[in-house]
């Protein structure tokens, strides 16, 4: 469900804490709020669930206003993950997470499967943990379970505010990673706060950079990287941030299909000539990939040692474009193929499309 | 001491009719005090400005010096022809009763951590389902102790109950002083004294069972 959020300020007293911001959240993806402490990023968050009332402005879901939706009901689509993780002391796992399952009246049975489910999802065993106390549980495990329980009665939109906060750096990468995968399969709306410029690099869609109150910026996470509006927002995003992207972006949303590739058994030299691109892919006979060659180094061979020149080099769709870019740098190419599980050529990582503006 | 035997055995039939009297004054004050104090307490917590004036006018009550107390309760109670006896007593002890009850109450429920109380707005629960899922049961604990406090408190101040002919433990106590025999003042302070730290060892076992288990771990 987008959301948006048009001309809203918050004033605590004479204190203006989010001072006119207009966003457009969109459907099914993460937009990242970043900014310093103190800029408004939770106040933000929690005017979008009505926990604060804004003091002018408004909120749409779905194009409808905020003051036309029932409080209670908006909170129960909306999971909340709190910057404290808030989780209630005096419940179990299991408790926790049923608590809006159980508002909504499911039965036991649909919410015993349901919490099952979210912990493997988070990648908590359910059966270690799910009678365990908060108190008995670490602070990334707590977190975790906080995830699951803002995920519980499957909301169609998720408030998350600093989830990873207080996690080790090793861990907080492991979760990051759990939580791409867990947004690939849920597909939410997703707003997402954090301190961590490479958390929001790594996480956002898009990003919106806070100021005392007010946006710098925002826009898609790569526009940010390639365009900082400000000397706020090019500061906050470093030196190295395009370079960094790459680490986060996965080769298989940046397949190439336009690549030639030939049957090495029916490879005769006109053939070879005739494809555009400046590489060709030699297949097996059961269009298994076997490897690549230049043009150029076509021209120098001839067909028979075609099979002992190829370059095996490849990359997966789930390595990343950093994986791609290294291959290249380091064999000084400008294409790398990216093979499937059943070594079947999905299509090429061009060197253009890497440094190229999404 | 010698006197001291010889007197609870020859007496043991009044001691424990006393006794009975005694518990039955805390007995029949305690559940009033509970009901009225606790949920005083939760009603008034999410209100400071009103806690505040309710836990002052409590406070006074408990300034009031008992014999005085008692005499204002059978004055009041004159009317209704309950003016001696066992009526007046229950009620001043109520009354003694309500401060600590309703304080600890207060005090429990404000002293959640905002935090959690934040995590069940946001997910949607309404005020009631908060008060009886999150914060009564955080709050158990504390409530108990102000429980136990009251009732040890409550101990102490039946004795009073003797003065207007409500019977009691203060029986002995009083009696023994007007008539200086010192066996029975013993036996009268031995059993208040033993009665109360037989209530508040009890009070605090059933704290002990009450208090969610999640609250009790200390972290593995
Ligand atoms: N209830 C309140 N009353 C008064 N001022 C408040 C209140 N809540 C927040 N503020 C102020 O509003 C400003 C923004 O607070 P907010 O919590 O939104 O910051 P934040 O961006 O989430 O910071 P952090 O990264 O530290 O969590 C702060 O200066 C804060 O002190
Ligand atoms: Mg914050």
């Amino acid at each position: 469900m987008p959301i948006k959020l048009k001309n809203l300020t918050k004033k605590f007293g004479d204190y203006t804490a989010v001072n006119n911001i207009t966003l457009s959240i969109e459907d099914s993806k993460i937009t990242v709020l970043i900014g310093p402490s103190g800029c408004g990023k939770t106040t933000t968050l929690k005017m979008i669930n009505g926990l604060i009332k804004r003091t002018e402005g408004n909120i749409f879901f779905n194009e409808i206003s905020i003051d036309k939706i029932n409080p209670i009901d908006l909170r129960r689509r909306i999971g909340y993950v709190i910057q404290e993780i808030g989780l209630f002391p005096h419940m179990n796992v299991y408790q926790n997470i049923a608590v809006v399952p159980k508002l909504l009246g499911w039965k036991e049975n649909k919410i015993k499967n349901r919490i099952n489910e979210l912990l493997e999802l988070v990648n908590l065993n359910p059966e270690e943990n799910i009678f365990k106390y908060p108190k008995q549980l670490s602070g990334g495990q707590k977190q975790r379970v906080g995830v699951a329980r803002a995920l519980a009665a499957d909301p169609e939109i998720l408030l998350m505010d600093e989830p990873f906060g207080a996690i080790d750096p090793i861990n907080r990468e492991k979760l990051q990673d759990a939580f791409i995968d867990i947004q690939e399969k849920i597909k939410k709306t997703i707003v997402f706060v954090t301190h961590d410029i490479r958390e929001a690099i790594k996480l956002g869609d898009s990003i919106s950079v806070f100021n005392t109150g007010k946006i710098e910026q925002s826009g898609k996470t790569f526009e940010i990287i390639k365009k900082p509006k400000n000397k706020f927002v090019s500061n906050l995003i470093g030196n190295h941030a395009e370079i960094n992207t790459l680490e986060f972006r996965k080769a298989e949303n940046s397949i190439d299909k336009d690549f030639s590739a030939v049957k090495i058994n029916a490879s005769d030299t006109n053939l070879l000539k005739e494809q555009k691109n400046s590489y060709v892919i030699f297949l097996d006979d059961n269009n298994n990939f076997l490897g690549i060659l230049s043009k150029e180094k076509i021209s120098q061979l001839s067909t028979e040692n075609y099979l002992n020149n190829l370059k095996t080099y490849f990359i997966t769709p789930d390595s990343t474009l950093l994986d791609a870019a290294g291959i290249m740098l380091s064999k000084g190419i400008n294409t790398v193929p990216v093979i499937s599980a059943e070594k079947k050529v999905l299509g090429v990582i061009k060197y253009e499309t890497i440094f190229q503006e999404e | 001491m010698e006197n001291f035997i010889k007197y609870i055995t020859r007496n043991y039939e009044i001691i424990i009719k006393e006794l009975l009297n005694h518990l039955s004054i805390i007995g029949i004050a305690l559940p009033f005090a509970v009901i009225i104090g606790v949920s005083v307490g939760i009603i008034i917590a999410g209100k400071p400005k009103i806690s505040k004036i309710i836990i002052y006018i409590s406070g006074m009550f408990m300034t009031i010096p008992s014999p005085a107390l008692f005499g204002i309760m059978i004055i009041l109670l004159a009317p209704f022809n309950a003016g001696l006896g066992k009526p007046p007593a229950v009620i001043a002890l109520i009354i003694y009763s309500l401060l600590p009850m309703i304080r600890n109450t207060v005090n429990a429920v404000n002293s959640l951590d905002h935090n959690i109380i934040e995590a069940a707005e946001g997910m949607g629960m309404k005020n009631y389902q908060i008060l009886i899922k999150i914060r009564i049961p955080l709050a158990l604990p504390l409530i108990m102790s102000g429980i136990r406090s009251s009732v040890v408190m409550g101990v102490g101040v039946a004795t009073i109950g003797y003065y207007i002919a409500a019977g009691g433990l203060g029986y002995f106590i009083f009696a023994g002083l007007s008539r200086s025999r010192f066996e029975m003042i013993l036996t009268g302070v031995i059993l208040t004294a033993a009665l109360g730290i037989f209530l508040n060892y009890f009070i605090l076992k059933l704290e002990d069972i009450i208090t969610p288990k999640g609250l009790k771990i200390s972290g593995e």
